[in-house]
Parts: C-alpha cells; sequence; structure tokens
C-alpha cells in the first residue's frame, strides 16, 4: 500500500474511529483491569490521530513520497567521474612545470604567428586527480611569448601562451578550450586570459563569449571594456603598488617591466578557479523533458 | 534541556502517557468540570508531544531562546566578529572546518541577527590566505541549525575539501528572519523583516569586515533547500553584481507568499524574470526529487525558461521526495558545483 495513497489514509481513519469508539463503548468495562483497558484505548486513539494527521500532510505536500523515502532511501548515489588523463600529460616529467609546444587539431584555423605553448603547472604529473583552470595568454612577439611562459611556469594553473595574427578571431579561437581539455587536465570553468594592449579586444571578445572564460587582465596603456559577469584588471607601467585601485569596475594595477608580466600572471592566476578533483555528480535531467519545459511555459 | 532534543519529546512522551494515566483513574470519581480538564490535558500534552517532534525535525526553533525572536538566539556561543581572528576557536582536532557563530548587527537592514559561519580547515593556521564564501539559506520553517544539525553540513564541506572536490570554503549560514514563523522567503517584506537587504548586504559586510574572504563577485556563491532553495536563485537572479553562481535544492520559481508589493508576481517570481528580464552571466545548479512534483515542476520551468549568458545544470535524486535525505544526497555534489563555479582562495 503507498504511502501517500488514500487507501492507507482510509485505512488508518477506519482504525482510528474504531479505536475511540472501543475506548468510548468499553470504558466502563473489564472490572478491575479498567484502568489499563482505558489508558491503552487513550494512548492507542491519540496515536493514531496523530498518524492519521501525518499521513494526510504527507499526501497533501509530499515530504515523503514512498516507502523508501521515508527510510532515507534514495535509490541515488553521486559518482565522481574519473580523471581522464591528457594526451600530452606523458610529457610532463618530476614536479617542476613543464613547457611544451603544442599542435592540437585545429591550431591551422587560428591562424597564430609560430606554435603556441603549453604550460604544466608544478606538481602536475602527482596530482593527477586533479584538473586545473588555464591562463590563456595572448601577446605580440616571441620574445614576449617568452617573458609570458616564465610567468607561468610560477602559478598553480595551466597556460597556454599564443602569438595572434591579424587573422586570428574570437570565433576560429572557440575551438580552444576542447582542443586544450582533450591534451591536458584543465577545467571547464574559471579560466583567465592575459593579454597585451595591442590584443586586448581579441582578449576581449573571448571573455565575452562566456565560459570558459571568466576574468580578463590586460598589460599595458589600452583600457580594456568592462565585461558583464568577468573580472576585468589592467597593470599600467608605474611604481608598483599593491592597492589595486578600481575605476568604473576595473582592478588598476601598475607595474613596469618584466614586473608587469608577473603582476598580471599572478592577477590572472588568483582569479582562476580552483584546481579540483572530479566533482561528485548525480544524474541530469533527460534532454527530453527539459526540451518540453521551456514551451510548457507559464504555469 | 534542549528545545530541540531527544530529551523533551521524551518527557513529552510521558507526559502523554502520565494524562492518560490520570484520566483513567480519575474518571469515575471526577464531575463533569475536571473530566473536561483531564480530557483538555491528555489532548494538549499529544499535541505539545507532536509539535516538538515536528520541531525538532525542522529545526525552526532550535532553542529556548529562539522562541522568544532569534534576536536572543545563540547568544552563548556568539564570538564576535573581531575575536574571531584574535581568540581563534580552537580547530577541528580531526582536521576538518570549524563551526563558530557570531551576531551580524545589520546596518542597512536593521536586522541585528545571529549567523553560524563554517571555517574550512586550515583557515586558522592560514594567516594571509582569503576564501570564496557560500552563503547558505536555509528551508521555511527551519533555522541555520538545520543545516548544521539534519543535513550534517560540516561533514559534507569537510568530505569534498578533504578530497580536492571542494576549494576550502567559508560558509555562511545565517537566520533569514526575525520571528521563525514569519516567512520573509529571503525577500524584503514591505512593513516587514527586510531579509533581502540583511541577506545581500549586511551579511556580505559583515563576512568582508570580520572574515578572511575574497571580495570579487565571482567568489560568492549561494545554497538553499526547498524555500532556500528560492532564496538562492531568487538572490542570484536579483543581485548577479554579488554573487556568481547558486545552487537550489527542491527549490521553487516563486516565493508562494505576498511580499506586499505584489512583486511575488513579477520581480519576484524566477519565472517571470527569465521571461521578461536580460538573463545575467550567471550559473545555476538546479537539483530535486523526482518524486517531489512541485520541485520538478519549478525547476524544470526555470531551467526551460534559461538561456545565455545564464547558464543551468541540472541535477536528479530517484526518490526523496521534500525531505532531509534527498538534500542529503544533493549536497555533496551541490558544493562541489558550486566550488568550480567560483574563484579559489588567494593571498591579498
Amino acid at each position: 500500500m503507498r504511502l501517500t495513497g488514500a487507501p492507507l489514509i482510509l485505512v488508518a481513519v477506519l482504525v482510528t474511529a474504531v479505536a475511540g469508539a472501543a475506548t468510548v463503548v468499553l470504558w466502563s468495562r473489564f472490572g478491575r483491569w479498567r484502568l489499563l483497558s482505558r489508558t491503552a484505548g487513550v494512548l492507542l486513539t491519540e496515536t493514531l490521530v496523530v498518524l492519521t494527521a501525518g499521513l494526510v500532510v504527507n499526501r497533501a505536500d509530499l515530504f515523503y513520497p514512498s516507502w523508501a523515502a521515508l527510510e532515507g532511501r534514495t535509490g541515488t548515489t553521486a559518482v565522481a567521474a574519473p580523471r581522464r588523463a591528457g594526451r600530452l600529460d606523458g610529457l610532463v616529467r618530476g614536479t617542476a612545470a613543464v613547457t611544451v609546444p603544442w599542435r592540437p587539431a585545429d591550431i591551422a584555423s587560428w591562424r597564430l604567428a609560430g606554435t603556441p605553448r603549453v604550460v604544466f603547472p608544478a606538481g602536475y604529473r602527482r596530482r593527477s586527480s586533479v584538473a586545473y583552470p588555464t591562463v590563456a595568454s595572448l601577446v605580440d612577439s616571441q620574445t614576449q611569448a617568452a617573458a609570458a611562459v616564465r610567468v607561468a611556469r610560477r602559478v598553480a594553473a595551466v597556460g597556454v601562451v599564443a602569438v595572434p595574427t591579424a587573422g586570428t578571431t574570437a570565433a576560429a579561437l572557440a575551438t580552444l578550450p576542447t582542443d586544450l581539455a582533450a591534451d591536458v587536465r584543465v577545467n571547464a570553468r574559471g579560466w583567465a586570459v592575459l593579454t597585451t594592449s595591442r590584443q586586448a579586444a581579441l582578449g576581449g571578445r573571448l571573455v565575452r563569449s562566456g565560459p570558459p572564460y571568466g576574468a580578463l587582465v590586460v598589460i599595458g596603456a589600452a583600457t580594456p571594456q568592462r565585461q558583464a559577469g568577468a573580472d576585468v584588471a589592467v597593470v599600467r607601467p608605474g611604481r608598483p603598488h599593491r592597492a589595486a585601485s578600481t575605476g568604473h569596475g576595473i582592478a588598476v594595477l601598475t607595474a613596469s617591466g618584466a614586473s608587469a608580466w608577473a603582476v598580471a600572471e599572478n592577477w590572472a592566476a588568483v582569479h582562476t578557479g580552483p584546481p579540483l578533483s572530479a566533482p561528485l555528480e548525480l544524474p541530469p535531467a533527460g534532454g527530453a523533458v527539459l526540451a518540453g519545459a521551456g514551451k510548457a511555459g507559464r504555469r | 534541556m534542549r528545545l530541540d532534543g531527544s530529551g523533551i519529546v521524551l518527557l513529552g512522551a510521558v507526559a502523554t502517557a502520565a494524562t492518560a494515566v490520570l484520566l483513567a483513574v480519575s474518571w469515575d470519581r471526577a464531575t463533569g468540570w475536571l473530566r473536561a480538564a483531564l480530557a483538555a490535558a491528555c489532548v494538549l500534552a499529544v499535541v505539545a508531544t507532536a509539535g516538538l517532534q515536528l520541531n525538532r525535525m525542522v529545526e525552526a526553533y532550535p532553542s529556548w531562546s529562539a522562541l522568544t525572536g532569534v534576536a536572543a538566539a545563540g547568544s552563548a556561543a556568539v564570538h564576535p566578529g573581531s575575536a574571531i581572528a584574535a581568540a581563534r576557536p580552537p580547530a577541528d582536532p580531526a582536521g576538518g572546518g570549524t563551526l563558530i557563530s557570531v551576531r551580524v548587527d545589520g546596518r542597512t537592514s536593521g536586522l541585528n541577527l545571529p549567523m553560524f559561519v563554517y571555517l574550512p580547515p586550515g583557515y586558522q593556521g592560514e594567516r594571509r590566505l582569503r576564501y570564496p564564501v557560500i552563503e547558505a539559506a536555509h528551508g521555511y520553517p527551519g533555522s541555520p541549525r538545520t543545516w548544521i544539525r539534519r543535513l550534517d553540513v560540516k561533514a559534507y564541506l569537510d568530505r569534498e575539501i578533504a578530497a580536492g572536490r571542494m576549494a576550502p570554503t567559508v560558509v555562511l549560514m545565517p537566520y533569514q528572519t526575525p520571528a521563525q514563523l514569519r516567512d520573509t522567503e529571503c525577500t524584503d517584506l514591505v512593513g516587514g523583516p527586510r531579509a533581502e537587504t540583511f541577506l545581500t548586504r549586511d551579511v556580505p559586510a559583515y563576512a568582508r569586515a570580520h572574515l578572511r574572504v575574497r571580495a570579487d563577485r565571482a567568489a560568492w556563491g549561494l545554497i538553499g533547500y526547498s524555500a532556500g532553495g528560492f532564496c538562492a536563485t531568487n538572490l542570484l537572479l536579483r543581485h548577479p553584481g554579488e554573487y556568481a553562481a547558486a545552487a537550489s535544492l527542491s527549490g521553487y520559481a516563486t516565493p508562494g507568499i505576498a511580499v506586499g508589493d505584489g512583486s511575488e508576481m513579477t520581480m519576484n517570481d524566477d519565472a517571470w524574470r527569465l521571461a521578461n528580464l536580460p538573463q545575467p552571466p550567471a550559473s545555476l545548479f538546479l537539483a530535486w526529487a523526482a518524486d517531489d512534483p512541485p520541485a520538478r515542476r519549478n525547476a524544470l520551468l526555470l531551467a526551460g525558461l534559461a538561456h545565455a549568458p545564464l547558464v543551468v545544470t541540472t541535477a536528479v535524486v530517484a526518490h526523496g521526495g521534500h525531505s532531509d535525505p534527498a538534500w542529503r544526497a544533493m549536497e555533496a555534489p551541490a558544493f562541489d558545483w558550486l566550488s568550480a563555479h567560483l574563484i579559489r582562495p588567494a593571498t591579498g
């Protein structure tokens, strides 16, 4: 019999009524045992009334729709899918950060100058169950790329360093996150983009496209646009000072020369998501259910 | 004796039995009035016992002082905010996080309410790190104690953080109303408590002033079960400049109360918001039990209306209805998801 069904409530009501009636009818029977019979009758009736009320309320609000739910059995266990190794994981030996040239499938469509590089953070090999966020650095020259790689090696995030050309578009770079996820253990969220002034517009378009990007830092004089839902910072030339002032929702940091790269990289890294082991997950709603829900519209 | 303990329910059961015995024994000698009084005592005892057990199940009134208004609740355990850094409450010897109780003097809302705070493992030892934050809303009826006693929030957080599935995070569990049976649904009730202002202005201001938390919007998330699930969704949609992500466990799309200005049909109706207003760049986790029709219907409605830049993740528990076991099954996945959608702990 179902916990929320009418039959169970009907039975409960009947049994309660019978118990109540019996208590009243037999109130003065049983002679010297009547103390016991009266007490038992009252307590039994009271208990049944409470249980019946509980069944009625539970049927109305479905707190516990089944006996299994009442017993605390949800029939569901959250599981963590094992982290898939990246195809380039084998290139990482030892515990130090490792930089490798990166030639993914879609590289031609990105129209980059030279081969981009991937930086594996220190400890990447040892923490084999962990996926990292990414700091994507877009710079003007191979010299700057070398500077970007140097600072990328110091943070707990995967780095991608690339030199775009005039032909590089944000639309073409849309394949970068999936390509990187196949080759390196990276999260699908909490990435940051680091650019020079000249690449700021491209970086802005990437961040505007949303996940995985959530933050943008620009080195130089360019004033990046504020991006809804993203953290944006600019590193201006000048004497370094710690307090980042904000103007129009953009953090302004100052640093010069080589330290500008370090300041920008650090800002980018602390605005990425945490390196994480695979999350516990529950099954999602079926696709058909979701597709129908939008059309169902308002109640 | 605790108001939410098993002892008091046992006492109620004893009183119920005692009144029944008294009725049985005294009936023949008693006059009409006394009989009526005895019968009334029986009814009172059984109703009180059922009420105490119900309170134990939802933790609406976790302590005696909460009966007179939560302004006094938990005051015995209050560590003034400034003392958190100075006195450094003892870390959990098992290596987990620490639960403390503080008082939030809400300057903007005018509400002055207690709040429980989960400090992650390492918080006390590490003096420079600032942490991401999750604000946890409770259901109705309920209290922050429901998270702690019924949903074992500390055990789940300790486990997820230890497993590396969640970054060390500060979790704030504020009271949402000064009178526990006043259902605010985390809105600013016209002529009533300004719960929304308290939760979105005063609680963050307290945390930024007294706790080592990150100030960035991207480090702030929300979670809630049942009515608290509506709170999490609604506060995310209404304050996307303060929060980046929210997890709603068996939550609703509407508050189901009158806010006082009709906004429960519009600005405080999340289905209406998604259908009629630009959607914010934010992330929403909607979980429900398949056998909880209202929560399922509401979550599917929201998921169906959501579009970029708002991103929705769904998660379904097979059975569990609208109950603690269902929420416990959702807790770890929800916290893992939140951590992945917030930025990391960082110095500075």
